[in-house]
């Protein structure tokens, strides 16, 4: 396409933009009229542009109320927020958390077994089958213990959505992950190092020394 | 409030300034999420990511003249990333996906049609060149002139006026010829 015809192709179409946006100039639609005498092509083009347009903006303003029902979470401030907390942690302490968690698996301690303190039979002989009726109940008992031998961080406030459908008989299905932040302590820990050649190792990292640790608020 | 006071109340952590801006751009930024986002993603959940993300790192927003292209480019970054954990998404749905029933919804003729006129559209639109796809879209935002378009995207108006021009052009050729026979079309700036 030679630059001429690029130019003259593209001023077509900024005209017609114009007109399809309401801001057309009496000069932009005479220079309009002037090309439709040569090319009825013209206003075909400006008919199927303008339906066009209406249906991605139909698009885009059906998006724009999506928007509006999305506010921000403000409980989650980066000033006042406890999750803050745990999203700095995690940032300063990525590998090593990382290498924590991977370490607990790898020697069959999993996160969920390991209560930081206090008793863990007492813990479970709390979760009486006779006093629970629902999952629901369950979960918070869950929580509650888990909180108080300070095994469960807490639970991330937003759920990520799988899927979800419109049911035949109403409502909506909705699948989503529910995730729950557990803390356990471990005497082991690996980290994975590269060598010059590219090469991977895993090294053990010395243990801290017995130093009496700040008190964890959440 | 002019909105550069809004801005600098919101980054000191006042949260009814850090809503009031939200409020009045979210409308936009779902239209830059359109513009970036895979087709599979939800537009909602991008949003909520977003909103996530604006509240948590507001306080580093040190210029109030900075705010649309930062908001900008947290939702172009939100919508790319979302490529990445949407394969994990399907990983897990397919997981659990055989426990549970057939979708009888998803097999209706009306439903099927509205779909498929739906991703119709939704074709076009991804076969637009990213540059012309996100003027194109800003434009069709209620209201949003070739100058708020530039404020957003650091473009000079003229450019911006060119891209809309030009991608709607491309979109109707789109159309005509089917989306799969401009596969490759190039990126004029």
């Amino acid at each position: 396409m030679n630059t001429e015809h690029t130019e003259y192709s593209d001023r077509r179409a900024v005209l017609i933009a114009r007109v399809i946006d309401g801001v057309a100039t009496s000069e932009d639609w005479r220079e309009l009229r002037e090309r439709s005498d040569d090319e009825q092509a013209v206003w075909t083009e400006l008919a199927e542009q303008q339906e066009l347009h209406r249906r991605v903006s139909s698009v885009v303003d059906a998006a724009g109320d999506v928007a509006e029902g999305v506010e921000l979470p403000m409980h989650l401030h980066a000033r006042t927020s406890p999750m803050h907390r745990l999203r700095v942690t995690r940032a300063i302490g990525g590998w090593a958390v990382a290498a924590m968690v991977a370490l607990a698996w790898s020697m069959g301690v999993h996160p969920g077994d390991a209560v930081v303190s206090g008793d863990p039979g007492e813990a479970q002989a709390n979760l009486a089958p006779a006093t629970i009726t629902s999952a629901g109940e369950a979960l918070k008992r869950y929580l509650d213990l888990g909180m108080e031998s300070g095994q469960v961080v807490g639970e991330v406030p937003e759920n990520m959505v799988l899927d979800s459908r419109p049911l035949p008989e109403g409502g909506y299905e909705v699948l989503y992950v529910r995730p729950i932040i557990e803390r356990t302590v471990v005497h082991s820990v690996y980290r994975q190092v590269r060598d010059d050649t590219g090469g991977v190792h895993v090294i053990r990292v010395e243990e801290p020394a017995n130093t009496t640790p700040n008190p964890r608020t959440w | 409030m002019d909105e550069a006071e809004l801005v600098r109340r919101a980054s000191r952590g006042d949260p009814e300034a850090a809503g009031a801006i939200w409020q009045s751009h979210r409308r936009w930024i779902a239209a830059i999420v359109l513009a970036h986002k895979p087709k599979q993603a939800d537009l909602e959940d991008l949003l909520q990511e977003i909103a996530l993300t604006v509240v948590q790192k507001i306080n580093q927003l040190d210029d109030p003249a900075a705010l649309k292209p930062w908001l900008r480019m947290i939702a172009v970054n939100t919508a790319r990333a979302a490529g990445r954990k949407q394969t994990r998404r399907k990983g897990l749905l397919r997981l659990i996906r055989p426990s549970l029933g057939p979708d009888e919804n998803q097999t209706r003729p009306e439903t099927l049609a509205r779909q498929e006129r739906a991703r119709e559209l939704a074709s076009l639109i991804d076969h637009l060149p990213e540059n012309y796809r996100e003027c194109v879209l800003l434009r069709c935002v209620r209201g949003m002139s070739h100058r708020q378009i530039g404020d957003i995207t650091g473009l000079p108006e003229t450019t911006v006026e060119t891209r809309i021009a030009r991608g709607r052009r491309m979109l109707r050729e789109l159309a005509a010829t089917g989306a799969s026979a401009v596969e490759g079309v190039g990126i004029e700036s």
